[in-house]
């Protein structure tokens, strides 16, 4: 872990500490958090190819369970830990398969009485992804602090930035003067939310997200070749998963979605989620689309 | 005749007028049944239905607003001018209680079980509820002058009963009528015999915070 991400993490060890002792008096733990999904997606692009003859689709079924519990600093502010339990099975690239557990602690501070009082939230969270493919697996910690505010009874906007470091394993070298660890990674993703309420029932949500930083992408020997002669390509490595090399660049991404939630109960909802999204690193751009029906349980 | 015999003649008067009295109010009363629709002819439930009138002292009475998974019960409370309201949390984590309303201004600070002071409210109008830990939990308190008074059912039917022969000024709220004033209230003559009225209004739906779970953001680039 490098300087600025140690300052990062004792930096938000000590925003946790210091609210929990200040309200030490009137704090306490108070609900559970116990989450579910089951999704089933349609992923385009999945190796985020720039090469659409290189493009490949696949069906993936999600499964996600978060446990965790919130603590009651004050009236205005609550912390949450919780550790994530998720597994990913795909149809065609059974390799991309993963389990993944993660942990997070979080501060939600509220600034003042009222429904339309705007909040502010510092997560930290720390996750380990075990892909089937090996060299895939990897660690990632992230900071992530959001701002949001109900303006109407209906609408509610939130906008995030989170910083993710990722350390993944070293895979094997096949272009001797550039690194093998594709998946050591950093990025930086800004998001703006907008939730509106259509009825009791429906609730339409929209997000924009930027990344900028480090991404992978995989595509064959031919067309790595091409990459290699336009731009600078960070590491790269051989990948079993689609066949041909998976390479890391510097770029941003930009993603359009859109899901809407249909609430069964207080504590149930079926979502669907549409996503676009459209990446750039020099001359290349890389582009696809998601669709993902969930069923969401919330204890 | 003696002193005696002069008490226990209007003694008598006495009695057999207020059995006069009473006979005739029982005799003359009737009931006023309210339904009321908006402008797609759907029943509207837990609408206050009241009498236009100021009475000049009400019997003070302790009214329980319950607080059970994270939601108020019930959604529309109509109380006397007077009342105060106990706001007992069944939930096993704590509440914060508040209104911002003009009608009553109060804050119970976080608190389980019945830690909770009872609220007393002795201005008449609409108050709104809410918890600040829980932005969905919303609730109504609406106070009046009067003590004829009724909450409509899931069928939107309420009744005010036992109300002597007289002219009255029916009166309806809702936390979600959009309707002019005049719209929510109706003259009602009752003769010995029931009435049954129906208001038609129009309404906006309002919207609590969104409670149901959305989708766990699985970020991908």
């Amino acid at each position: 872990m490098n300087l600025p991400t140690k300052k990062v993490l004792f930096g938000t060890i000590a925003l946790l500490i210091y609210p929990a002792c200040s309200h030490a008096e009137n704090s306490q733990w108070v609900e559970w958090i116990a989450d579910v999904e089951a999704a089933y997606a349609q992923v385009n692009n999945l190796n985020y190819s720039a090469f659409s003859n290189d493009e490949n689709d696949d069906d993936r079924l999600a499964l996600t369970v978060v446990l965790g519990r919130y603590y009651q600093l004050s009236g205005n502010s609550r912390m949450h830990v919780a550790v994530e339990f998720s597994t990913e099975d795909y149809d065609q690239f059974s390799l991309m398969g993963n389990t993944e557990v993660g942990a997070n602690l979080g501060v939600r501070h509220k600034f003042g009485l009222g429904h339309n009082v705007p909040y502010l939230q510092f997560t930290a969270s720390y996750r380990h992804q075990e892909v089937k493919a090996d060299p895939w697996s990897n660690n990632s910690l992230a900071f992530n602090l959001e701002v949001g505010k109900h303006l109407t009874d209906k609408l509610t906007l939130a906008a995030s930035l989170t910083y993710t470091s990722v350390d993944g394993g070293r895979g094997e070298v096949i272009v001797p003067e550039i690194s093998s660890a594709v998946f050591d990674q950093s990025f930086w993703h800004a998001d703006i939310y907008a939730d509106y309420i259509l009825s009791a029932n429906w609730l339409l949500s929209l997000n924009y997200g930027r990344r900028e930083g480090d991404f992978h992408s995989a595509c064959t020997v031919e067309n790595v070749n091409i990459v290699l002669d336009t731009m600078q390509v960070k590491a790269i490595t051989s990948d079993t998963i689609f066949g041909g090399c998976v390479y890391q660049v510097d770029g941003s991404n930009n993603s359009y979605s859109s899901n809407i939630s249909y609430a069964i109960t207080d504590h149930s909802a079926l979502n669907l989620s549409i996503e676009h999204f459209r990446g750039n690193a020099n001359s290349l751009s890389y582009r696809g689309n998601n669709i993902q029906l969930s069923y969401n349980y919330r204890y | 005749m003696s002193l005696t015999d002069h008490f226990k003649t209007i003694s008598h008067i006495v009695i057999i007028i207020l059995s006069q009295q009473l006979f005739c109010q029982q005799l003359f009363a009737a009931n006023i049944q309210v339904s009321i629709v908006d402008d797609n002819k759907e029943p509207i439930k837990d609408a206050v239905i009241y009498i236009n009138e100021t009475l000049p002292k009400l019997s003070e009475k302790t009214i329980v607003i319950d607080q059970v998974d994270k939601e108020f019960i019930p959604y529309v409370t109509v109380v006397r001018r007077g009342s105060a309201i106990n706001f007992p949390n069944n939930d096993d984590i704590r509440h914060q209680v508040y209104s911002f309303s003009q009608s009553k201004q109060f804050e119970l600070p976080l608190y389980s079980g019945n830690e909770s002071r009872p609220v007393v409210f002795n201005k008449s109008g609409a108050v709104a509820l809410a918890c600040n830990i829980h932005d969905w939990m919303k609730a109504y308190v609406y106070v009046v002058d009067t003590d004829k008074f009724a909450l409509t059912d899931q069928a939107g039917q309420g009744s005010l009963s036992n109300l002597p022969n007289g002219q009255y000024e029916v009166l309806v709220w809702h936390p979600e009528l959009a309707s002019t004033a005049q719209a929510n209230i109706q003259k009602v003559i009752i003769e010995s015999s029931d009435q049954l009225i129906t208001f038609t209004v129009p309404r906006k739906q309002r919207f609590k915070a969104w409670r149901a779970p959305k989708s766990i953001n699985r970020r991908g680039y």
